[in-house]
């Protein structure tokens, strides 16, 4: 008897470890507020858009099985959600060659979740957190893959912090963690407040401001820490540059709502995020910002090439021998650049 | 040959080793579907929307509040244009100033696009009746937005933003679009004693803007401005449309002439020396 009592602790106890293992997700606050709505009218329901995005951006955890997965289109739910943001990530922006802080490509390959030239292999997990956490990445974990987890904050209809252009830029953020894993750099944020930064616990970074043009597209995944040549982003510095370039240098078609909201973000997070001051602020402080169309021709391969070398760390024959694939049909050598 | 008994003995006395075991192979375990190691995939082409030459935009009356702010809210940012005639029609009507002023303080707010909409439209009317309730926003103490504090994430990777004082730093920019006297002296209160960073730095830039980043209106900021933000006055604005030269020529004068505001060499995780060097180039 006092066997068969063990024994039945024993199952009792495997089962209670097996239902714990990936706890299931609550529903956030479902419903599509009108900039969710707007945005993924822009593109309509697509299968190869969601299939895209679920694969680049690896929601794959089973997680999401109660948050959208299956109902890909539907705008009220989380999964649909984060398609909307990797449309304002993937689309939206003009690619202006001598204007935008970094590339359409950049941010695209920054933000998935693939093994690249800017981190390791990780994956995206929809998890309900009651705090007002919008996501958190989780870098380094022991015999396991590197995750990014997003939260109800950013789906959470009425909430302050549910539209397209948030969650992207919150996706860039949570990537350039993984960024700073791969590169051996600590990934913390920094208690605040402090400094300039009003950020309350572990909510601050520094800016490492750099000129315009200091990075050549196809080159965001690069940081050198010579005094001579310095150049390094952060996390909320990477977020603040992709609100500012949405902000002034979208497609011409992306609702008011969307660049509005960026710029919101942006100048906000540039003041409040920082332990130094920030030397600039984003757009004019109007009511309705004035639209200038690209000043510059927008170089097409740019607007959808993918470095596949890294022109600089080639000499002679090789680099003359090493192309840029363009989607568009460019092929560029590297003689060129 | 063991009985049944020694068996489950021999099977219960080792169960917390299995489960040990399991333990470890459940942290260790991902279910996914698969690891990509390189996704050279391009995302879909996808064809860019039609933007037709002329977007209407609902007309702004005492009625039709509501149904203007949506349609604001989604016309494109290239034609803005309509919207700013159509406010500019109306801008004197006290009606609808009072309508948007109520919708702008009825607090929490549920909708913050829609606010920036509002907020918007005030700022555009440039109509004086509209600083009332654009200061009574900025100085409010109630909480504008519905969100849990508690637990602010134990990850240390997190992120967060303060919407209050976002919502805020644009009313003030408002307030100082108005361009009367009177709105120019509230926006000198709120950059000498606003308790947000994000709105009087926002208020700052805003009261520059609308006096043409002229040296008079620095020499008057700097007689209210906070003392460790008198550097802040006359950054430059990244625009669509900005001289680069200029901007980038600003920019480095500002870390040029306070530098404590250069940040540290970024830290290398503990036990690594990270050697990497990485030639950049630029554009």
């Amino acid at each position: 008897m006092y066997f068969l009592k063990k024994l039945a602790l024993s199952f009792l106890l495997i089962a209670s470890l097996l239902s714990t293992w990936n706890i299931p997700a609550y529903a956030c606050n479902n419903g599509a507020n009108g900039q969710d709505i707007a945005v993924q009218k822009l593109y309509g329901c697509r299968r190869d858009l969601y299939y895209w995005v679920w694969q680049a951006y690896q929601l794959t955890d089973d997680s999401w099985d109660p948050a959208g997965i299956s109902d890909a289109c539907n705008i009220s739910l989380p999964f649909a959600k984060v398609v909307n943001g990797a449309f304002v990530i993937n689309y939206m922006l003009t690619d202006d060659l001598h204007l935008q802080w970094h590339s359409t490509e950049d941010y695209l390959s920054a933000s998935r979740a693939a093994d690249n030239r800017f981190h390791g292999p990780f994956y995206q997990r929809f998890i309900e957190y009651k705090g007002s956490s919008e996501a958190d990445a989780e870098v380094g974990r022991t015999l396991a893959r590197d995750r990014t987890d997003l939260h109800c904050p950013l789906f959470n209809l009425n909430g302050p912090s549910d539209d397209p252009v948030n969650r992207g830029s919150v996706m860039v953020h949570e990537a350039w963690h993984h960024w700073q894993q791969k590169h051996e750099f600590e990934s913390d944020h920094i208690n605040g407040p402090t400094g300039a930064c009003t950020q309350k616990g572990k909510a601050c970074d520094w800016y490492y401001f750099h000129r315009v043009n200091a990075f050549e597209f196809g080159q965001l995944d690069q940081y050198d820490t010579n005094l001579n040549n310095f150049r390094f982003h952060s996390p909320y510095q990477i977020q603040s540059e992709f609100d500012a370039d949405i902000a002034e240098l979208a497609q011409p078609w992306v609702p008011i709502a969307v660049t509005q909201k960026a710029r919101y973000y942006g100048n906000t997070r540039l003041a409040n995020d920082f332990v130094n001051r920030v030397g600039y602020r984003i757009g004019q402080p109007r009511p309705w910002s004035r639209y200038f169309p690209p000043a510059t021709p927008v170089d097409p391969c740019y607007k959808s090439c993918r470095a596949t070398c890294n022109c600089s760390d080639l000499t002679g024959s090789a680099k003359g021998a090493c192309l840029r694939e363009c989607a568009s049909g460019c092929r560029e050598g590297c003689a060129n650049r | 040959m063991r009985t049944i008994t020694e068996v489950i003995q021999h099977g219960i006395r080792y169960t917390y080793v299995y489960i040990l075991c399991l333990m470890i192979l459940l942290v260790g375990c991902d279910r996914n579907i698969s690891i990509p190691t390189s996704s050279a995939d391009d995302p879909p082409k996808i064809s860019t929307p039609l933007l037709s030459e002329i977007t209407e935009i609902t007309p702004l009356t005492i009625d039709s509040v509501d149904a203007f702010l949506s349609n604001a809210a989604i016309t494109p940012h290239s034609q803005t244009e309509i919207i700013r005639k159509e406010i500019s029609r109306i801008s004197k009507d006290p009606q609808i100033i009072d309508a948007l002023a109520k919708q702008l303080l009825t607090l929490p707010v549920k909708n913050i696009d829609r606010h920036l909409m509002i907020l918007a439209t005030l700022g555009e009317m440039r109509n004086p009746e509209a600083i009332k309730p654009l200061v009574e926003f900025i100085w409010s103490d109630q909480p504008f937005t519905v969100e849990s504090t508690a637990g602010k994430g134990d990850s240390i990777s997190t992120s967060f933003f303060n919407h209050t004082g976002a919502l805020k730093a644009r009313a003030v920019e408002m307030l100082a679009y108005i361009g009367t006297k009177e709105a120019y002296q509230a926006t000198l209160e709120v950059i000498a004693k606003h308790v947000g960073a994000e709105v009087r730095i926002a208020a700052i830039d805003a009261f520059l803007f609308n006096h043409q980043d002229s040296l008079e209106a620095k020499a008057e900021l700097a007689k209210v401005v906070l003392a460790d933000e008198t550097k802040l006055i006359g950054i430059p604005r990244w625009t669509n449309g900005m001289n680069i030269a200029e901007f980038d020529a600003r920019a480095a004068e500002f870390y040029r002439l306070y530098p404590e505001e250069q940040p540290p060499v970024p830290t290398i995780k503990k036990g690594y020396q990270n050697t990497e060097k990485a030639p950049i180039s630029a554009r």
